[in-house]
């Protein structure tokens, strides 16, 4: 067993430090970064309390609950800065990535505490697998979000349908990852393929958009 | 690989190319918020079907707990809705007789899926999405006047006697043989309401009026739906099957009008 918000505290108090000496957007990204991190542990305790709740075992909780209630904890951080800063779409990219890597960030150190990191090849693959996820899902999420805000449509089932991507994209990596063999390594390649994937679309969704306007 | 994965995989091809082909409408910049409403949609069901496969192919003895792609179908629903409302005025409290009857019809969907999966709140949500999906469709299709006189009264008396029909295959009290006859009978109307329609929106692809056509496409697509949820086995495949068409006969219906000139 590991205390979580120790490891929190102890990640967060340098971060807490260095928002004294940095201003404009640097200091919006540490802030969305160090939410993240709370986000994650946030989400753990939810998670762990509808697994009870739910009678589901720790590694059914995992895949089939963990991916919703990570996904709208990282829906209402981003929600959270685009209601209460209003900032541009570029910021908001930036936001969702920092608050994406804080998730991950946090994770992964729970994760190597918890598991040992004797395994350099695995922390590697761990690192790129869980830590791509989280990005790419809160990504695309943004990036979605911008798209209904400039062809304003931004509405509930909107919003509600970036947010079910989110979570399926997250559901089907831990359900691939949760059994063994060639499904592991599927649900391994499956964030950093994604990665690939959304970059060139991104660039072209931005063109277009930018066009429109 | 049982039959239900294998037609899971059929499907996932036919929505991979639908998908494909909405991105590339998307490029066109006619009707976009219609048009990524909908291209959203069908990415959410494909990435539903993706994680319904790879459930089955893992686990494929153990009934899966609620989960992601329920998340996904509603949000296909609420999608689907929100891409219709984009292209008509909300005029919802004109229609008021029509509307009641879709809620009626949908608070009768859900009390028989409760009934037969137990799942309560997964079904009662779901019921609130379709029910979302539903009086956008209706409120097009008055708009549109294509299900004026004659098809109206037909529509709405074959839901109801489909829902009472249905209730009655849940009825103990009712003998066996007769609930059979029920059941049975409640099938071939779904399906050959299900056929009707798909011919009705066939024949609409000869007509100039697209937004008829796309509306008799969505009628196909939720008349599937309805027929997917309340059917077993056998019919279940078959419902199944025919989706992959109603898919195909949307994005037909929706690249004719966004292509036209």
């Amino acid at each position: 067993m590991i205390f979580a918000e120790n490891i929190l505290v102890c990640i967060v108090v340098p971060f807490l430090v260095a928002l004294l000496f940095v201003k404009g957007e640097v200091r919006q990204y540490l802030v969305a970064f160090l939410l993240g991190m709370g986000g994650s542990l946030m989400a753990a305790y939810i998670g762990g309390y509808l697994g009870t709740v739910s009678g589901l075992g720790q590694n059914d909780t995992s895949i089939f609950l963990s991916p919703m209630v990570e996904e709208i904890m990282k829906l209402l951080l981003l929600v959270f800065f685009l209601f209460l800063f209003e900032p541009g779409d570029r910021m908001l990219v930036m936001l969702s990535v920092a608050i994406g890597t804080g998730f991950a960030t946090f994770e992964n150190c729970c994760y190597i505490l918890t598991f040992g990191a004797d395994s350099l090849s695995y922390i590697i693959i761990r690192g790129l697998a869980v830590g791509v996820m989280h990005i790419v899902s809160v990504l695309s999420l943004s990036i979605w979000i911008i798209c209904i805000k400039r062809l304003n449509v931004f509405s509930f089932s909107g919003v509600f349908g970036g947010l079910s991507l989110a979570v399926i994209f997250h559901s089907i990596y831990n359900l691939l990852v949760s059994e063994p063999g060639v499904s592991r390594t599927i649900g391994y390649i499956l964030p950093i393929l994604s990665a690939i994937c959304i970059y060139p679309l991104y660039k072209k969704l931005m063109v277009l958009l930018k066009n429109k306007k | 690989m049982n039959s239900e994965a294998i037609l899971d995989l059929f499907r996932i091809i036919i929505l991979v190319f639908v998908l494909s082909g909405c991105i590339r409408l998307l490029f066109r910049r006619k009707n976009m918020a219609f048009v990524v409403f909908f291209t959203l949609g069908i990415a959410c069901i494909l990435l539903s079907d993706c994680y319904w496969l790879a459930y089955d192919l893992l686990r494929p003895d153990s009934r899966m707990p609620f989960a992601a792609n329920e998340i996904c179908e509603w949000a296909f629903f609420l999608l689907l809705g929100s891409a219709i409302s984009s292209r008509y005025s909300k005029e919802y409290f004109r229609w008021k007789k029509e509307i009641v009857a879709v809620l009626l019809f949908v608070t009768g969907n859900v009390a028989l899926w409760i009934g037969w999966s137990g799942e309560w709140l997964q079904d009662i949500l779901t019921g609130v999405a379709f029910a979302c999906f539903l009086c956008a469709l209706v409120n097009q299709i008055k708009q549109e006047g294509i299900l004026d006189g004659g098809w109206g009264i037909l529509l709405t008396v074959a839901g109801f006697v489909l829902i009472l029909g249905q209730a009655g295959t849940l009825l103990e009290v009712i003998p066996e043989p007769v609930r059979k006859i029920l059941d049975y009978s409640c099938y071939f109307l779904m399906f050959a309401l299900l056929v009707t329609f798909m011919i009705r929106t066939v024949l609409s692809f000869g007509e100039k009026k697209y937004s008829r056509t796309m509306c008799f496409s969505f009628l196909c697509f939720a008349w599937n739906v309805v027929t997917m949820y309340m059917s077993g086995d056998i019919f279940f495949l078959a419902a199944m099957c025919l989706s992959m068409v109603s898919f195909l006969l949307m994005y037909v219906a929706l690249k004719r009008e966004v292509t036209a000139e």
